[in-house]
């Protein structure tokens, strides 16, 4: 369900999407397709050899040009506890300030996307 | 004749004393030795009554008791007199007599020998007083001794008392888990209690160096407890937490140090005196309670999360987008209201925490104005005022000042009587109108702070200008 409304959410902000259920699932898509700027993702998920947090950090290592935005329901973590440009949201995130930062990430970048 | 002359010598010579009186009491012999003893002529004795040579006293008993003893029995022995020499002077004497009686029994003469007992009554006077001393000795003796044994028992009392108490202090403090200490801020030595021993591990002994306590303390921990330059200074926190690796076990516990300084005549710090106590339990308690408050925590926000995530779909094909929106934000608010509970366990979350939090969703710090004293607020007065705030944050951002570039809000609050009253004030806004048609956000403002419909609104020029009322009791109602 929280799936269905991030995909409703980014489709709202004017682009499109590809799901993963896991960390591994992610970085395997991000290897096939080499046009994916940003990465939209819950730290807590299940049947991964990682979290969000740790996918975020693998992809601003690996494909630095893409922009991380990590949702989460814990309370402790903050921006800056994420790779550099990273934004964090707590859960329940609003979705119009999600597809704002999201606009403003994108529109902003020189790449088509 | 020469017998006779030998006799005569004896008689005169004698080493005692020799004196015949007459039945009629006068002395018609004396011996040279008694006329040398009281400095009399024989001429000027002889012919004198008897106790014309005793004096008062001894002239009494002569008289009364002696005499009529002399008649009765014939005799008298080692009756003590006193005898005035021609002087003066008192000769104390034993005096044996016996009576020459005739045939018929009449006396014709009293024969006295008479022995000079100044020496001897020197002596026993000596004895009596050496006696009297002796009695007065032991009167004093005994009545030290009575008043030892009062203080003897005064004293057990006392330190009966003493001991009491110690070990009452000591059991409390046992059961407490209390050790106390006291350091000597000079030679930085620490004299503690066998509690104290026991809570660091450390062997029964009473003194140790305080470099020694200090490198029990975990690395990280040195700055929470205190260092010898600030025992010095008399700067330090009375009441502290650190952990410690213990001695024996090398394992490490929780010591909560309350510490009290006692300064010298000069005001300098002279010692710290104090108490530790192993809290790893209650700490243990606390993180185990911060977990189950975080974990709770965050399943509530993905639940809320799924909630935002089920209305957006059950509502996809719903023409009004601005309505699914809005809910969303209202969840969202509801959650960060939690959030601030969060941080204060659930019980009380401050005012401007809470304000601050809600009003950043919608605007820069900069444009807002945040004013008023510390005030705790229970757990529905903390939700309730997230969801108003909200709604008027969420108006000001449609059509109030939040929708103009330079606007602000301020949001003051202060405490009127037995009442928080809370203003909100838009400025530099469009000018401000009653709403057409009254939605959810409308109501809840209207409803007041807590549900308490103590509202007045003011439309001006210059913005929005809005007063709640709550009663204090109720909005910090646990």
């Amino acid at each position: 369900m929280l799936l269905l409304m991030a995909m409703d959410l980014v489709e709202e902000a004017g682009f499109s999407y590809l799901t993963a259920n896991n960390a591994d699932e992610a970085l395997h898509i991000l290897e096939g397709r080499p046009t994916i700027c940003l990465l939209f993702t819950d730290i807590d998920m299940p049947l991964g050899s990682m979290n969000g947090l740790g996918l975020a950090f693998r992809v601003r290592n690996r494909w630095p040009p893409i922009e991380l935005i990590v949702t989460s329901g814990h309370t402790t973590i903050k921006s800056s506890d994420l790779p550099e440009r990273g934004r964090f949201f707590q859960k329940p995130y609003d979705a119009a300030e999600i597809i704002g930062v999201m606009r403003s990430m994108l529109i902003t970048d020189s790449r088509l996307c | 004749m020469r017998f006779a002359q030998d006799l005569e010598d004896l008689f005169e010579n004698a080493p005692c004393g020799y004196v015949l009186i007459s039945p009629s009491g006068t002395i018609f012999k004396a011996n040279r030795t008694i006329l040398s003893w009281l400095g009399y002529d024989r001429a000027a004795l002889t012919g004198k009554k008897f106790h014309v040579v005793l004096n008062l006293s001894s002239k009494l008993f002569y008289e009364t008791h002696f005499l009529p003893r002399l008649r009765m029995e014939g005799r008298f022995d080692e009756v003590a007199l006193d005898f005035l020499s021609a002087s003066g002077k008192v000769v104390p004497v034993f005096v044996n007599a016996v009576e020459q009686r005739d045939s018929q029994g009449r006396t014709l003469s009293v024969r006295m020998t008479i022995s000079n007992s100044t020496d001897r009554r020197r002596f026993e006077q000596e004895l009596l007083d050496a006696r009297r001393t002796a009695n007065q000795a032991n009167a004093a003796l005994q009545a030290s001794n009575v008043e030892l044994s009062r203080k003897n028992v005064e004293g057990a009392r006392l330190t009966a008392l003493l001991q009491q108490n110690e070990t009452r202090l000591r059991m409390a403090q046992e059961a407490g888990h209390v050790g106390s200490f006291e350091v000597d801020i000079a030679t930085n030595q620490i004299t503690v209690t066998e509690q104290f021993c026991r809570i660091f591990g450390l062997p029964s002994q009473s003194t140790f160096s305080m470099d020694a306590i200090e490198n029990m303390v975990f690395p990280g921990d040195e700055a929470l407890a205190s260092s010898r330059g600030q025992r010095e200074a008399g700067e330090l926190d009375l009441y502290s937490e650190y952990r410690i690796r213990r001695a024996d076990t090398k394992n490490i516990i929780w010591i909560a140090r309350r510490a009290q300084i006692s300064r010298d005549a000069e005001g300098m710090p002279s010692q710290l005196f104090g108490t530790v106590q192993d809290i790893s339990e209650r700490k243990a308690v606390d993180d185990r309670q911060n977990l189950l408050n975080e974990e709770l925590s965050h399943r509530l926000k993905n639940t809320l999360a799924l909630v935002q995530a089920i209305a957006s779909q059950t509502l996809k094909s719903a023409s009004d987008r601005s309505a699914v929106h809005a809910f969303n934000q209202r969840v969202t608010a509801l959650s960060h209201a939690h959030d601030v509970l969060l941080r204060q366990s659930w019980s009380a979350a401050d005012m401007r925490d809470v304000v601050a939090g809600v009003l950043a969703l919608h605007a820069d710090a900069n444009r807002l104005v945040l004013e008023g004293p510390v005030i705790n607020l229970g757990p529905k007065a903390a939700l309730s005022l997230s969801l108003l705030l909200h709604e008027l944050a969420t108006n000001a951002v449609k059509y109030g000042a939040l929708s103009a570039s330079d606007g602000r809000v301020m949001v003051v609050w202060s405490i009127v009587d037995a009442d928080l009253k809370l203003m909100w004030s838009e400025q530099g806004g469009p000018p401000a109108s009653e709403p057409k048609s009254s939605g959810l956000g409308t109501r809840l403002i209207n409803l007041g702070f807590g549900g308490t419909g103590k509202v007045s609104k003011a439309y001006l020029q210059s913005g929005l200008v809005i007063e709640f009322f709550a009663p204090l009791k109720l909005i910090q109602e646990n």
